[in-house]
Formats: structure tokens, C-alpha cells, sequence
């Protein structure tokens, strides 16, 4: 993939060995690890190695000190730096950049919680730390999971836009999705053990990456259904509820062609309004779930009960109340993005995201598809019995910023989702959950 | 930010919440049995039941008893009802239950209680339940439906097979208002009715809530002729300026109806949206244009 690069006009070289703080003369390439196909990149919370070097030096002079900062537009994103990977970034870092034009890194990742809200709201710039001339700059975004009741118009027009894109009337790659959360042997496969949340984030992670292959500055949003959510159940948004099951979108709303399945529309009755605060768990209360003595995910897990299936039911009734029919309803996706969140946090909040660690994770006599090593169905493939023998999804999307999870990832694999010890990433995060090692 | 002083915030913060209320399965049921229980506690306690897997089954066991126990209030049945829907979303758990709980909703579908009846066929009908879309459809058939009309056509619509088709057809033409409204939904992967959607989504006489689900069925049967309606209603001024919209929104998200729209189309309606007062229309015709220069791009 071509590296985007973005450098100031080249001045002509100084006469000195040391370089004259009064004459700016050399520019700086900047290169971040993953580009995608609009010479674009994207990062989280968690740093990246970042290369920078000087391009075209002048002669004599051995190296140039330059300083490594953000640009930030108004409401946009910002940057922490650092030389090695770490939560304990700063807003600037100082290098000295070797005239041989060998690469120097530097780590860079978004400053928690400032979020971008669209591409370029943010910039890498290196200065000259003598003149404070501009030296190398590189637009970039921190692309992070937001709550959908924060989201601006302009991000939650975008998402709905890319989701109705995706649906295709029903019958896009949507229809894949919608079809491997289903009943039967599948729906063991996302709900029949400990392996529900590591399924359900290789599902929505598989999802997002289809959205961004539409719109790149698209991230999943997630509702937050222990808080009343004005902005995601209105018209503009996830629509509302009539008394005979029909969800209302406004005229221009892209999710007016939805089709879930058959019919166009959405089938979900009237349990939650503008208003409405769910009784279900709070986050406190579920990440306080299994917390004692010490936290473990064996406790953790009995999430999927209260507050995940609650949260299905506090909609009373309509697709989004069955295991079978829930992702024809497009909130569903909002909804298991905090189930995931939700997890997110617990990790961070308990410090667990080593996949090594017992309390990661659960050990016991479960089914095919709910043990650490095992591959997750569908994106293994199909499979003997008892797996299901179907995979509508097959392997999961790539990313162009990241390799990870593997094309057919293992429960193993979703857990150090932030590669806080594998050294990769997923290039997802959440708003209010930070990297931290 | 200092994430390690924030982590730690965070922990005192969970330590002060509120404990989740531990209500054991027998407590529920003993307070169910009692003479002197209140609806509203009775409520608040199947609320609170847990559905952790060290009680699961002691639970689903107690919330079909209330569900099935015809002497209970309503509101205790219906919450019960609510949380062993809830339980369907651990299946592996839930499996042993699963034929008793289908059998009890089959039997409260013809309960004398509305509301039960209503919620038996709410859950029924997701997963095609054929007990139940018989009922639907024979009461509908000689005008006597188990729930209200609009509801047992919404509830039969959800078959997945479609097999009460023909029946929509009928009330379409024969009914009107809501029932109508209800069939005209309920017939939208019909393409033998394209020649009906297309009647109503012309027809300026009909409400506009009737055209637009017209044209919503139109283009998911006859694309083609969808598009033609489509570029037609977005270009006329005459025209209601929310179904304008809607109909360029299905326009933008519908690759298979955008490909058959004529090229000069997208000229014309970038003329509307210039000229245009409607703030719903100039959006959607904006997004329009964005998904074009995607396209493009």
C-alpha cells in the first residue's frame, strides 16, 4: 500500500555542519504502519509505531532535533506520543532525526477521550525544534466506537447512511450476517456458552469493517441501555415504535428501505422511548459481576442474562426480542456494540486482557466453539459435526489498519483485542474505555 | 489524562454502586403463592430473578409456573413471560425448557386472558410457530381473529414462507384504514401486486402513509418499475416533500434501483435540491450526491 506522505516545500541545504536555527532546509517523511486504499490511516487509543525520517538533508549536517505533535481541529482529535508503547504518552516527544535518512519511530496513538469526528480533524506535525518550522505534517483520524447518543448528526447520518448501504434492501452482505445469528445449531454457536462475547465481538468487529469498507470514518456506535437514549430512539435515528410494531423513520432517514428479512420496515414494539431507562443492570452493577474476591470472567459472564437479554426484552416484543430474529432489527447492532463495550471495560476496569491469564477466561467441560482454542463458527469454515455445517460469513473482512484478528480467529484471539501483550490490535475502541498496559 | 488515576476513580466508583438485589427462585415463587402478595412487588421480584448459570434452571422453572398459572394477575404472568424470553438468549441452558415453553404458549394463545393471548402469539409467530399461524389465519378467514385484525395480520406477516398471502390480498382490497394499511404491509414481498403498489404510489388522492408503503414494496419486487416511479416522484414539485425524500433516500441505498435510473436524473435532482425549501429533501438529495461523488471517487 503507497504511504501517505505529506511533507513541506524542501529549502536549499545550509552550509554548516550544525544546522543554523535560521535556515529551515529539510522536510520529514512521515509513515504510519497501515494505509487503505485513499492513501488514508486510522488509529485508537493504541499507539502505533510510526516511522519518520528526513528526506533530502543538506549536506553536512548529522542530524536534525525536531519536535512531534498534534494539530487539532475544534471538537476533533487528539494525540499522545511517545518512544515506546505505552498508556503514558505526552503531547509532544523530541527526536533527533540522523541525516542518513535512517527511519526513527515514534508511537503514536489517540490521547483518550478526545475522539475524531471525521478524516483530517487531527494531524501529526514535526517541527524543527530550533526554528519551529513545519517540518512534516500527516492528517490522520481516531476512529473510536462512540455512544450513539452523543454522536453529532453529521456521524450518525454517515453511520446510518454505510448501515443502509450494507442492508441493501435485504439483500446485501447484511443478509449473511443476518443469517449467521440464527436458531438452531448456529445460534448454540453465538449463545450456548462462555464464548458468547468473544463470538458476538468477532461479529460486530466483521460488521464495522464491511461499514468502513462503504465509509471509512464509520464506527459501530453503541446504546448505552442502562441510560434513556433521546437521540438513538427518534426518527432520525433507530426510529420509534408504533403500537402495531411498525418502527417510524423520518422521510429522509436511510433506514426507510430497510429490510430485515421478507418484508421492509422494522418489527419492534414500543417497550423503549426517548425516555425510557431500561430496568436492567447498571454498568456498575455488571461490571461489579464476579468482581469478588477477584474479578474473573467466569463471574463476568453471567452478563448474558442481565443485563443482555434484558436488553433484548425491555423492547417487549418484535425482532429484536428472539435470538432467531434480533439482527433483523438494525438496533441490534447498537445493542450488542455495548454488550462488547461492556466487556471492554471490565477488562480494562480489572486489568484483564491476557489471554494466558485464567481469570481472561473460563476452563470446563463446554460445547465446540466455547473453549479458549477453539476457532469461532463461521468465519472457521464449515465444519464437522457438532459444529454447524454451514457458514454463510466464512472469514471474517480485513482491515487495512491492522492484521488482526486471523481470518478465522479462535476465542484466544479476541480477548487482548487492544494487543496490550500480543503486540497486535483490532483497531477498535470504545470512548470512555482507554488503552493501558 | 492520567488512565491509571481514572482507572482507579473508576473502581471507587463501582465499589459505591448499588448491590444487584439477590432474589432467590423460591422467594419468587412462595410470594407468588401467598394470598397477600402485591402485583407491583411480584413484579419487581421476576424482574430481579437472577439468570446467572448457577440458578438458571431453579428460575425457568419458577417463571413457567407463573406464566402458566391461570389464577395470577396479568402483569405478574406478562413479567414472567419477559424474563423467560430473556432466558431464550442462553440456549444451550434454556434447551430443556424449551418444548414445555413452546406448549405453554400454545395453549395461552387461546386463553381467555387478551392479554396473554396477545403475548403467546408475539413470541409464537417470530420463529414461525405453525400452531399458532393457523389460529391467526382461520380467525382471520371468518372475521373472528384471536387479537385484534391489524394485530393477527401483523403477527401472520411474519411468516417467513408466506402462506397467508393471498388472504392480504383480499383485505387490501376489501378493507379500510388501518386494516388496509396492515395487509398493504403485510403484502410487500408480493410480486403479484406490484401492479397495486404501483396504483397507490401514483395515486395522489391516497394518503401519503399508504403511498409510501406502496413504494417501499414496489421497489422490493419490481425495481424497475420502482425507478421509474421513484425519479418521477422526486422531480415533481407537486409532490409531498417527505415521500420526495424517501423516495431518493431508496434511490441511494438500493444499488439495484440506483443502476436503472436514467443518467440525466442525477443533474435534475441536484436542480431540485438547489431550488428546494424542504430541509428533509435537500438532505436526502445531499446524501444522494455524496454517494454518487463515492461512487465516482
Amino acid at each position: 500500500m503507497a504511504p501517505n506522505r505529506r511533507q513541506v516545500g524542501v529549502n536549499p541545504p545550509p552550509p554548516l555542519s550544525t544546522r543554523s536555527p535560521t535556515l529551515p532546509s529539510v522536510n520529514v517523511e512521515i509513515r504510519f504502519p497501515h494505509y487503505d486504499a485513499q492513501s488514508r490511516t486510522y488509529v485508537t487509543w493504541r499507539p502505533v509505531e510510526v516511522m519518520l525520517k528526513l528526506v533530502a538533508p543538506p549536506a553536512g549536517i548529522a542530524s536534525v532535533n525536531v519536535e512531534v505533535s498534534a494539530k487539532s481541529l475544534a471538537l476533533g482529535g487528539s494525540l499522545l506520543f511517545a518512544t515506546t508503547l505505552t498508556h503514558l504518552g505526552a503531547a509532544s516527544v523530541v527526536l533527533t532525526l540522523p541525516a542518513s535518512g535512517q527511519e526513527v519511530p515514534v508511537w503514536v496513538g489517540g490521547a483518550f477521550p478526545a475522539a475524531s469526528a471525521s478524516y483530517g480533524d487531527v494531524a501529526v506535525e514535526v517541527r524543527d525544534t530550533g526554528t519551529n518550522q513545519l517540518l512534516g505534517t500527516h492528517d490522520l483520524m481516531v476512529r473510536i466506537r462512540k455512544n450513539g447518543n452523543s454522536l453529532s448528526n453529521a456521524e450518525r447520518d454517515r453511520f446510518l447512511s454505510a448501515l443502509a448501504t450494507l442492508n441493501g434492501a435485504g439483500t446485501g452482505r447484511y443478509s449473511q450476517f443476518r443469517d449467521m445469528h440464527v436458531g438452531g445449531p448456529p445460534d448454540i454457536e453465538a449463545h450456548g456458552g462462555p464464548g458468547f462475547l468473544p463470538w458476538h465481538r468477532v461479529y460486530l468487529l466483521d460488521f464495522e469493517r464491511e461499514l468502513q469498507a462503504i465509509d471509512p470514518e464509520v464506527t459501530l456506535p453503541y446504546w448505552r441501555f442502562d441510560q434513556a437514549a433521546q437521540k438513538i430512539f427518534n426518527q432520525n435515528f433507530m426510529g420509534v415504535a408504533n403500537a402495531s410494531n411498525q418502527v417510524q423513520f423520518s422521510a429522509g432517514n436511510p433506514l426507510t428501505g430497510w429490510v430485515g428479512f421478507g418484508l421492509p420496515g422494522v418489527d419492534r414494539s414500543a417497550g423503549v422511548g426517548p425516555t425510557t431507562v431500561p430496568a436492567l443492570l447498571t454498568e456498575a452493577q455488571t461490571l461489579n459481576l464476579g468482581a469478588l474476591p477477584s474479578a474473573r470472567y467466569a463471574g463476568f459472564r453471567a452478563m448474558q442474562g442481565n443485563p443482555h437479554g434484558s436488553a433484548h426484552m425491555s423492547h417487549g416484543g418484535g425482532w429484536i426480542t428472539n435470538p432467531t430474529t434480533a439482527p433483523r432489527d438494525p438496533i441490534f447492532f447498537l445493542l450488542h456494540c455495548n454488550v462488547d463495550r461492556l466487556w471492554a471495560k471490565w477488562q480494562w476496569v480489572h486489568q484483564i486482557h491476557d489471554p494466558a491469564k485464567p481469570a481472561s477466561f473460563v476452563t470446563g467441560a463446554f460445547l465446540p466453539g466455547h473453549r479458549l482454542p477453539d476457532a469461532l463458527w463461521p468465519w472457521c469454515g464449515p465444519l464437522a459435526a457438532p459444529r454447524p455445517t454451514t457458514a454463510p460469513g466464512l472469514g471474517m473482512a480485513s482491515s487495512p489498519m491492522t492484521t488482526s484478528p486471523p481470518t478465522s480467529p479462535a476465542i484466544r484471539d479476541m480477548i487482548d483485542y487492544f494487543g496490550t501483550v500480543s503486540g497486535t490490535h483490532h483497531a477498535f475502541a470504545y470512548d470512555d474505555v482507554p488503552f493501558q498496559i | 489524562m492520567d488512565v491509571e488515576a481514572h482507572r482507579k476513580s473508576f473502581l471507587a466508583q463501582l465499589a459505591k454502586a448499588p448491590a444487584v438485589a439477590d432474589v432467590k427462585p423460591k422467594a419468587v415463587a412462595d410470594y407468588a403463592a401467598s394470598s397477600e402478595h402485591d402485583v407491583k412487588a411480584l413484579c419487581d421480584m421476576i424482574g430481579a430473578l437472577t439468570l446467572d448459570p448457577s440458578s438458571f434452571r431453579a428460575s425457568v422453572r419458577t417463571l413457567l409456573d407463573i406464566v402458566g398459572n391461570d389464577s395470577l394477575e396479568t402483569a405478574a404472568r406478562l413479567a414472567a413471560l419477559g424474563q423467560l424470553k430473556a432466558a431464550e438468549f442462553q440456549p444451550a441452558e434454556f434447551a430443556e425448557f424449551h418444548a414445555e415453553f413452546i406448549a405453554l404458549l400454545r395453549r395461552l394463545a387461546q386463553s381467555p386472558d387478551r392479554g396473554m393471548r396477545v403475548a403467546a402469539f408475539e413470541r409464537l409467530t417470530l420463529t414461525n410457530d405453525v400452531h399458532a399461524q393457523k389460529l391467526l389465519h382461520d380467525g382471520l378467514e371468518i372475521g373472528k381473529p384471536p387479537v385484534s385484525t391489524v394485530k393477527a395480520i401483523q403477527f401472520l406477516a411474519r411468516d417467513d414462507h408466506g402462506s397467508a398471502v393471498p388472504l392480504f390480498r383480499r383485505l387490501a382490497k376489501a378493507t379500510i384504514g388501518p386494516v388496509r394499511e396492515q395487509a398493504l404491509r403485510a403484502l410487500a414481498a408480493d410480486t403479484q401486486s406490484v401492479a397495486l403498489f404501483e396504483s397507490i404510489a401514483n395515486d395522489k388522492a391516497e394518503p401519503t402513509r399508504l403511498r409510501q408503503i406502496a413504494a417501499m414494496n414496489l421497489k422490493n419486487t419490481s425495481p424497475t418499475r420502482f425507478a421509474k416511479v421513484a425519479t418521477s416522484l422526486a422531480l415533481d414539485d407537486q409532490e409531498d416533500d417527505g415521500l420526495r425524500a424517501v423516495a431518493v433516500s431508496a434511490i441511494t441505498h438500493t444499488s439495484e434501483v440506483a443502476a436503472k435510473v436514467k443518467p440525466e436524473f442525477a443533474a435534475s435532482l441536484l436542480a431540485v435540491g438547489v431550488a428546494t425549501g424542504s430541509r428533509v429533501l435537500k438532505a436526502s438529495i445531499d446524501r444522494y450526491a455524496k454517494a454518487v461523488a463515492r461512487k465516482k471517487s
